[in-house]
């Protein structure tokens, strides 16, 4: 395995995510024993999944509060002013 | 590439040389080897059981089958070191996996693990570097790598989901995942 294979087709990404054939996987493991650069791209992009894994509910949050062009208040106080309505 | 094959050439000699000074009882050519291979296999033994603590003892019983395996003179091709790793790793990993399962059947305790204070402070500094870098992200770019990387999206998926140009989730993701690579990068040369 070549080291711009590892970047061009996202590997790193791919490997954590249990995303990759048995045979890929090992050439991947044996690339990164070999390639201490990779090795450490590869660190970062572990390291950065950890934190993600982490902070997922608050990103989910705040992307939830800032792609909201309907806050769930709103719609809520609309759905009970019907049922007044009827 | 004439360059490319030059690299791989010197690393099969390293491979060799360093094997050969390990089977000869060589002791700092065992430092090397560990020195060289740890995170590798703390990684691949990360990947593959996603447990920290199982994995810093999985890297330290793969190194040391290594040594043993090196020392008794069982790696007939010196020059597949790397693969003769990768192989062990494995083999050990799946054999913990195998076992945790069955440990999981029984409700057997876990037993304590060490740490290693060293390791420890370097992880603690580099988690701490990667959400300082998160935080600075906006909420869109957080959540292209939030859903890539955490939940395995491709990048057509994360356009969908995000009502995004698929060309626009690639270079924003390419450019969040590059800003952290080089922080990390200058973290090692400190």
């Amino acid at each position: 395995m070549e080291c711009q294979e590892l970047h061009r087709s996202e590997l790193a990404e791919k490997y954590f995510n249990g995303q990759l054939d048995p045979a890929t996987r090992d050439d991947f493991e044996v690339h990164i024993l070999e390639c201490p650069q990779c090795l450490q791209d590869v660190e970062a992009v572990l390291a950065l999944r950890e934190q993600l894994a982490d902070r997922a509910p608050q990103i989910r949050a705040d992307s939830q509060m800032e792609g909201s062009q309907f806050p769930g208040h709103l719609i809520s106080a609309a759905l009970s002013l019907l049922r007044k309505l009827r | 590439m004439e360059g490319e094959s030059a690299v791989v050439t010197v690393t099969n000699e390293a491979e060799v040389t360093l094997a050969e000074r390990i089977r000869a009882g060589d002791r700092s050519a065992e430092d090397e080897l560990v020195n060289t291979y740890r995170r590798g296999v703390f990684v691949i033994a990360v990947a593959r059981t996603r447990d920290r603590e199982a994995a810093r003892d999985l890297t330290q019983e793969v190194l040391i089958a290594i040594l043993e395996a090196l020392r008794g003179g069982q790696l007939r091709e010196l020059a597949k070191l790397s693969a003769f790793i990768q192989g062990t790793a494995r083999n050990i990993i799946n054999n913990y996996l195998r076992m945790r399962a069955h440990r999981a059947e029984c409700e057997l305790d876990i037993e304590a693990h060490s740490t290693d204070p060293v390791d420890e402070l370097e992880f603690l500094e580099r988690r701490r570097l990667v959400r300082r870098e998160l935080e600075t992200f906006s909420v869109t770019d957080q959540q292209i790598l939030l859903l890539s990387l955490v939940d395995g999206q491709s990048l057509a998926e994360v356009a969908r989901t995000l009502n995004m140009s698929h060309d626009a989730v690639r270079a924003r993701k390419s450019r969040a995942i590059r800003k952290i690579t080089k922080k990390f990068a200058s973290l090692s040369q400190k």
